[in-house]
């Protein structure tokens, strides 16, 4: 049980995501671009961030390296990304600590990766 | 939104839109109507809802799926063994069916089968029922089972197919309070086994190709050496002593299986040496000597048309260059000289000690082995020399010993104490 940002775009995979989250336990706050995501993480009290490669505004690794360097936060991210095989995205999201997930999200592989991370940052 | 796909929801909306219109108009409302219409708006959404719901649990299932082939597809350069192929779709299915009991039933060699973990059907033979239902069939068979003792189980069986035949099948279980098996998976089952039994194909195919390329080199050179009744099986054992010694020297799969070629090629080109010199008993003339001398050079012009094989040329032209430089047929020296010659160098000359000749008998083991030690640096590499003979007493304190040829009679002293693997 956490409260998960999810930002991404696609608004059905947004929806989809929510629905499968919020089914796992967790809940959701949903963000269609990086400037709404920032909102959410800004107003505190969130665990982990789910975040497209891909946005309009603000990119995923505008995002993250936003949430990293300004905001701070040290919270766990996984990275939906259809072009992880470019290595520099990889290599980038390496340096930002930021589990990269290929596109479509895999549901239960999705969870199993959100449960990990948890644990690992709850047990510091 | 795009509503087309319900037609209903537009009329009932569009009703709607008429009565605010009429009662912007001044019109009474008729409750009745009104009441009628809200049923209908709400009966559509109720509806549209549904289809959502559907087409959510649908979405989540094929993107699951989808994870589970990618998964596959992208640890697939990572095996290598028929098990490797199979544990890989074991492994990729267990997060997706989590709470299922997931098993390798292996079709054995006496048509009975083994389970993977645990050896046996964990039902005592009921499991094995549906698990060869599915195999007779062809298809994924899914089926409920009285456990004698605890609950129901609901099995699903995928056999997989390496052709005609079955090698093993794919088997999940799991309690009835579990979410059932549905025609979905089915399906995926279905497809994964399809996709497991082409891998498996695939390498036994590749397996026996290999096979089949390395039989026919085999009967080729045992044909060359059989031109000679002392070089009989010659080839092919420096292929068994240079693999031993690479093996010695930690080379990876590749160099290893690169090595035992390059050794049991090094003479390929000893087919186009004239018969009368390479036979000949007395002492070959200048011009003989310079003739067969030509060979690692004529092997070389055969192997290099085999693409697959141009990693073996080294070891078959330079096969007889000499440690110190004086040898042929490019005179190189010390580490300049290729591994792999260097390592079929020794190989060959160990044979030829070993070996009758028709001037002299076979050397026993041990005096082989001396004359190895005082030829390492002028013929033979010296590091090479060594570690064959530290692998040499590994195999004789391990009692292995089979792969010497049968010890020479002790009785004829060797006359000619010539260290060159033939010339």
């Amino acid at each position: 049980m956490a409260r998960i940002v999810v930002a991404e775009d696609d608004a059905h995979v947004v929806r989809l995501m929510s629905i499968w989250l919020t089914r796992a336990g967790h809940e959701v706050q949903e963000a269609r671009t990086g400037i709404q995501a920032k909102e959410h993480l800004q107003n505190g009290g969130v665990e982990l961030l789910v975040t497209d490669v891909n946005m309009p505004g603000c990119d995923g690794i505008e995002l993250v390296e936003w949430l990293r360097n300004e905001a701070g936060l040290d919270i766990p991210v996984i990275s939906l990304s259809a072009r992880c095989d470019q290595a520099k995205i990889g290599q980038r999201f390496a340096e930002l600590n930021v589990v990269v997930h290929p596109k479509p999200f895999s549901p239960s592989r999705l969870n199993e990766e959100i449960e990990e991370l948890l644990a690992a940052a709850e047990a510091g | 939104m795009e509503l087309l796909s319900h037609p209903q929801l537009e009329t009932a909306l569009g009703a709607c839109r008429d009565s605010l219109e009429r009662a912007a108009r001044g019109e009474l409302p008729d409750s009745a109507a009104i009441s009628r219409l809200f049923e209908s708006v709400h009966a559509e959404l109720a509806l549209i809802l549904r289809e959502h719901a559907g087409m959510t649990e649908e979405l989540l299932r094929v993107y699951e799926q989808l994870g589970i082939v990618f998964e596959i597809t992208r640890k697939l350069p990572t095996v290598s063994t028929e098990q490797e192929v199979v544990q890989l779709f074991i492994d990729s299915l267990r997060v997706t069916y989590q709470g299922n009991s997931l098993w390798v039933v292996y079709v054995q060699a006496d048509d009975t089968l083994l389970w993977e973990p645990g050896e046996h059907d964990p039902l005592d033979g009921t499991l094995d029922e549906i698990v060869w239902q599915s195999i007779r069939s062809g298809e994924v068979s899914v089926g409920t089972i009285d456990a004698a003792d605890g609950e129901p189980q609901e099995v699903l069986s995928a056999p997989v197919f390496a052709g005609t035949e079955c090698p093993c099948a794919i088997v999940l279980t799991h309690g009835v309070d579990a979410r059932p098996f549905e025609s979905s998976d089915m399906s995926l089952m279905e497809a994964l086994a399809v996709y497991c039994g082409d891998l498996i194909r695939n390498h036994r195919l590749t397996i026996e190709l290999r096979n089949l390329s390395m039989d026919l080199v085999r009967a080729l050179v045992s044909a060359i050496d059989q031109k000679d009744e002392y070089t009989s099986g010659h080839s092919n054992r420096v292929g068994m002593y240079a693999r031993m010694l690479g093996e010695e020297l930690e080379l990876d799969d590749e160099a290893l299986q690169m090595v035992e070629w390059s050794a049991i090629l090094h003479d390929v080109g000893k087919i186009g040496i004239r018969d009368d010199v390479l036979k000949k008993q007395g002492k070959l003339t200048a011009e003989e000597y310079r003739h067969i001398k030509e060979h690692p050079v004529r092997s070389y012009e055969v192997v290099k048309n085999i693409p697959q094989l141009r990693a073996a040329l080294a070891g078959v032209r330079h096969h007889h260059e000499h440690y110190n430089g004086t040898g042929y047929p490019d005179g190189l020296a010390g580490e300049d000289i290729p591994l792999q010659a260097r390592i079929v160098q020794v190989a060959d000359v160990f044979d030829a000690l070993t070996t009758s000749r028709s001037y002299r008998d076979a050397f026993d083991l041990e005096t082989a082995l001396g004359i190895m030690r005082e030829e390492a640096g002028k013929v033979m590499d010296p590091k090479l020399v060594e570690a064959f003979e530290q692998r040499v007493r590994r195999e004789q304190a391990a009692g292995r010993t089979h792969w010497l040829r049968d010890s020479p009679d002790d009785t004829g002293a060797p006359q000619v104490a010539s260290v060159a693997a033939g010339p």
